[in-house]
């Protein structure tokens, strides 16, 4: 994966689960800023809650298992407002997504880098990341999705903030 | 000295530069007499007893100088003969009463020469006959350029390719003859110095190597010479010779010579006879440099193409080097440094893995020779006296067949005596221990080559000397082996199909799992190490300037010198915490192990896992809170993929284990527990309850600090609520009870709030139904709490918290929270801030409430059950 090379992307936005320093050590071999949230599993070496800028963007970044009820759009939503930024990032769920905010602002669970199942998962979930392009107030999102073997699939979406 | 010498080199050199115009007037003017007297006065300048003080390298200068002018005379006699001017034959016989022997042979080979050129006799007669006159000569050095004139002058006139074969072998038989006497005036040269010059002669003798082995390469470039006639008749009389001359040098730099000028091809075709000779070189002889040279040559023969590879193992090369490079080795050991000797193997285990990608056994073999050579040489300075406990675990039963050759070796070696024992050798043993780190550290080489051509971990285990292989290393080191065994596995694919091989896996990384226990229990010091820090060489404290040779076993070492000052590294670690950072990778690395299993039969699998957490367990608790995790992962993954209790309840084994090493992950797999026990239903479900229990056990008991508290009650909560519909409403509500109570029972008035929020959802939810009035006790219980707390900051911030959990509570249906007691906290909120300094905390909380508030006001139904009034 070319874009996993040293040097393309500027940030990384984890959202913990990390579990080994090695894999942090990885991530921190890709780029120099990398901010990681606390994981349910993660033991005590993040804060809970990343908040940072990118440009005029501003981002947060939770694991989500502390926003209850879990997996609840309502309760990310309310998050987000709380929060007053224009782009969260939650994991937990290990399924990628992207939420609208009505008050403006996306959310962004960007799923499971992986393909790690949770231990009730009937079938491992696809590994999935998000790469994200920032222009000015212009996202433009592109998620991509390990299909099969070699297949990835690749969706682009774009959101304007306000 | 040195200028003299320089004199009289120059003054020769100019001698003959002042001769050159009277001889080439006399050439010129076809006074071929004249010619044959000057030139006899050139080459007598090589002849001039001066020339005796010059170094070997200023005769040659001399030597050149003179052959310069032969060689125009001996043009021009050609031509004029080819013009009918000359007898040829004529001039050979008269230079034959030339006065003294070095300038009449010099003379000789020249006209010799133009002779054959001009066909006017055999070239066999003449090369016999000059070759019989220059015996004449046996003044080493002299005899040296008369030779290499003379094979100089032949080299072009060789009959070869279309000659009898007979003609060949003669011609064959001319060049070795020569070869033979030079090498054995180079050889001689060595001995005709006094003792002192030694040293000088060798260096001397370099120089001139290459006019020896010059013939070696006439030979090889000969055509027709085939395999045959290399293997019958060439080759043997170069190895006597070479083998004969008892001489290191001569030894070195000729078999150097012959592996490099014929074609690979021939040296697998003769591959025990130069083995053989190997076995008969004297003592210093660098044994791994031609080893490595013939190695290499072939690797990189085989790796060329696949008929090359092919034919490389036709000739069974393997076996060869097998039947007699231990003999040779042997019989080098005492005097060559080990590591030499081991270097030697790693080049036959680089031609193994080049030629033999598929063969394992004869990586395993290589291993076999490499232990061998360090148990047969005394003193074995790498093993550490303290043999720990994998000595006892034997690998040998893995194997059928009988190998117990090795493992007698192995246990004899643990009673080799400390190596330098005695006598204030601090800068000995300081050398011993840098010795013994570079033995290592070829060792390691071999290892990683192996693993780097191999890197299927089922390939790894057929290696059957591999614990003999980690055995004879140092402790850390060992651990370094056994780590990279695991690590370099291009990925974890799921090859451990058996019992047996698992097993196998565990004695071979056995002594990265049983890591921090040898730490711990029995602090290993390295007897080198101790004697160092007694005689004061090293500072215990000071930071490791040896670096891989000194074991980290030394910073356990307790003593009143000891203080509490860490040492420190760089980057500002101590050396306890780069310690302890490389120890938990190494635990991480074994924990790994769970990947590598086989999962396609459940049955399998979970015994699989049960030998994983016998063996974790048996290598020391401590270990558990780093192996454990991703095992117990594993099993509760197996109990839900397999729907089996029974996995469950092992499952739960492992967790209580972990419970007093890493009870905030324990915590978490109880609660991971209680979602698997629901999923798999059924007789599983007695678990949902227990394992909740067990959670808030844990947190009660077991966890310290007051924001892991938090934490971990949030997922309490969280999980609770989530399993709460798959058990009886008595033992939820029970349950309910407890998570509300350790929630107002949190160390700070902060986490208190916080928790009781988050407890808001246990009574709604889908799960478990909804129940508005202990939603409304449960967030006035939040806001006691809030108002309990001293900082008007920090109030503030919880008041929003409640404000909010409220709103959304709202949203999910629960109306009766929006109350206008809650409405009111914004409007308190405000006026507390007001209160306070204009700070950028203060600020972005003003922030945060309004936008709390313009939400709320956004919603009318929330705008009046709040009572709250826009402005206007």
């Amino acid at each position: 994966m070319s874009l996993l090379a040293p040097g393309k992307v500027q940030y990384i936005l984890c959202t913990g689960n990390l579990c080994t320093r090695e894999m942090e050590e990885y991530l921190r071999s890709l780029c120099s800023e990398v901010h990681i949230a606390q994981g349910d599993m993660d033991e005590g070496r993040y804060q809970e809650l990343v908040a940072l800028h990118v440009g005029s963007v501003s981002f947060a970044i939770c694991h989500g298992h502390q926003v209850l009820p879990w997996y609840d759009e309502t309760a990310q939503i309310a998050l987000q407002r709380d929060l007053g930024v224009d782009v969260l990032v939650v994991g937990h769920s290990h399924k990628i997504g992207t939420i609208e905010c009505p008050g403006g602002g996306i959310i962004i669970n960007p799923g499971t880098a992986t393909g790690a199942p949770r231990v009730i998962d009937l079938e491992a979930p696809k590994p999935s990341f998000v790469l994200m392009d920032i222009q000015g107030r212009k996202l433009v999102t592109y998620t991509y999705t390990l299909e099969n073997e070699d297949d990835i699939k690749v969706d682009r979406s774009v959101v304007q903030l306000r | 000295m040195a200028a003299g010498e320089s004199l009289v080199r120059s003054d020769a050199i100019s001698r003959i530069r002042v001769k050159r115009p009277l001889l080439h007037r006399a050439l010129d003017a076809g006074k071929i007499d004249v010619g044959v007297k000057v030139s006899v006065e050139i080459a007598a300048e090589l002849n001039a007893p001066k020339l005796q003080v010059l170094s070997p390298k200023d005769y040659y200068e001399v030597y050149l100088a003179v052959s310069e002018e032969l060689q125009i005379f001996g043009n021009v006699v050609v031509a004029s003969a080819r013009a009918g001017g000359t007898s040829v034959v004529d001039l050979y016989e008269k230079v034959q009463y030339t006065e003294h022997v070095t300038p009449r042979l010099y003379l000789l080979i020249t006209i010799g020469s133009a002779l054959v050129t001009t066909k006017q006799t055999l070239v066999e007669e003449v090369m016999s006959d000059l070759l019989t006159m220059c015996s004449a000569v046996q003044n080493p050095i002299r005899g040296l350029f008369l030779r290499n004139y003379y094979a100089q002058c032949m080299k072009d006139k060789l009959p070869d390719g279309e000659r009898s074969r007979e003609q060949l072998e003669r011609t064959i038989g001319f060049v070795l003859e020569n070869f033979t006497a030079m090498n054995r005036l180079w050889v001689r040269l060595q001995y005709d110095c006094p003792p002192e010059m030694n040293k000088l002669r060798t260096k001397q003798r370099r120089e001139l190597s290459l006019l020896v082995g010059s013939s070696i390469m006439t030979i090889s470039k000969l055509r027709g010479v085939d395999l045959s006639l290399y293997k019958t008749l060439i080759l043997p009389q170069l190895l006597d010779q070479i083998v004969s001359c008892k001489e290191s040098l001569a030894q070195e730099y000729l078999m150097e010579c012959i592996v490099q000028v014929f074609p690979d091809e021939h040296h697998i075709g003769t591959l025990e006879e130069l083995l053989t000779a190997f076995s008969k070189f004297e003592k210093g002889v660098d044994l791994r440099l031609v080893i490595a040279a013939l190695t290499d040559r072939l690797s990189r023969f085989a790796s060329n193409s696949p008929e090359n590879c092919e034919a490389v193992r036709n000739a069974r090369t393997f076996d060869v080097f097998a039947a007699y490079l231990p003999e040779v080795v042997k019989k080098f050991a005492p005097f060559i440094q080990r590591t030499e000797l081991l270097r030697a193997y790693a080049s036959l285990l680089r031609l193994v893995l080049a030629a033999y990608p598929d063969r394992m056994d004869f990586v395993d073999q290589v291993l076999c020779f490499c232990v061998t050579t360090l148990q047969a040489t005394e003193g074995s300075s790498i093993t550490t006296g303290a043999e720990d406990m994998i000595t006892t675990i034997t690998s040998d039963e893995f194997f059928e067949g009988d190998d117990g050759e090795i493992a007698e070796n192995a246990s004899a070696s643990t009673t080799a005596k400390a190596p330098g024992s005695g006598g204030d050798a601090s800068s000995e043993a300081v050398q011993e221990l840098a010795e013994c780190s570079a033995e290592e550290n070829v060792l390691v080489q071999v290892i990683s080559m192996v693993f780097e051509a191999h890197k299927d971990i089922s390939d790894r285990l057929k290696l059957r000397h591999f614990m003999a292989f980690i055995r004879v290393l140092s402790s850390p080191t060992r651990r370094k082996v056994a780590a990279m065994l695991l690590e370099s596995i291009s990925e974890y694919k799921q090859c451990i199909q058996d019992e047996t091989t698992l097993e196998k896996l565990f004695v071979y990384v056995d002594p990265l799992i049983s890591d921090g226990s040898i730490r711990k229990k029995q602090p290993l010091v390295h007897p080198l190490l101790e004697k160092l820090v007694d005689n004061g060489a090293l500072d215990r404290e000071s930071p490791m300037t040896i670096g891989q040779a000194v074991p980290r076993e030394a910073h356990d070492m307790e003593g009143p010198s000891s203080s509490a000052q860490p040492s420190v590294l760089s980057f500002g670690q101590t050396q306890e915490q780069a310690e302890e950072l490389e120890m938990d990778a190494g635990q991480q690395q074994v924990g790994r192990i769970v990947h590598l299993l086989d999962s396609s039969s459940p049955e399998r699998l979970f015994v699989f896992h049960r030998m994983c957490f016998d063996r974790f367990r048996k290598a020391g608790e401590k270990n558990l809170r780093l192996t454990l995790p991703s095992l117990v992962f594993a099993s509760l993954r197996l109990a839900f993929t397999w729907m089996s209790p029974k996995a469950l309840e092992q499952a739960l084994e492992m967790i209580n284990c972990l419970e007093e090493f890493n009870p905030e992950k324990a915590l978490r797999f109880y609660l991971e527990t209680t979602k698997t026990a629901k999923s798999i239903g059924g007789s599983a479900r007695a678990y949902i309850l227990h394992c909740i229990e067990r959670a808030l056990v844990v947190l009660e008991t077991r966890i310290v600090n007051s924001r892991e508290q938090l934490r971990s009650l949030t997922l309490i909560t969280s999980t609770t609520t989530a399993v709460g519909g798959s058990m009886a409403a008595v033992d939820y509500e029970s349950l309910c009870q407890s998570v509300v109570k350790a929630g107002s029972q949190l160390l700070t008035r902060r986490d208190q709030c916080t928790a009781l929020c988050d407890a808001t959802e246990l009574f709604w939810n889908d799960e478990t139904g909804n129940d508005a009035i202990r939603v409304v006790q449960c967030l006035g219980m939040a806001l006691d709490s809030a108002n309990a707390v001293v900082s008007g900051f920090e109030r503030t911030f919880l008041y929003c918290d409640i404000f909010n959990r409220t709103t959304t509570l709202f949203e999910l249906g629960c109306n009766e929270v929006a109350r206008k007691e809650v409405g009111q906290l914004l409007a308190i909120s405000k006026n507390l801030l007001d209160e306070m300094g204009p700070t950028s905390k203060v600020h972005a909380t003003r922030k945060r409430l309004a936008r709390a508030e313009k939400y709320a006001l956004n919603n009318p139904e929330l705008c009046r059950s709040f009572a709250l009034i826009a402005p206007q």
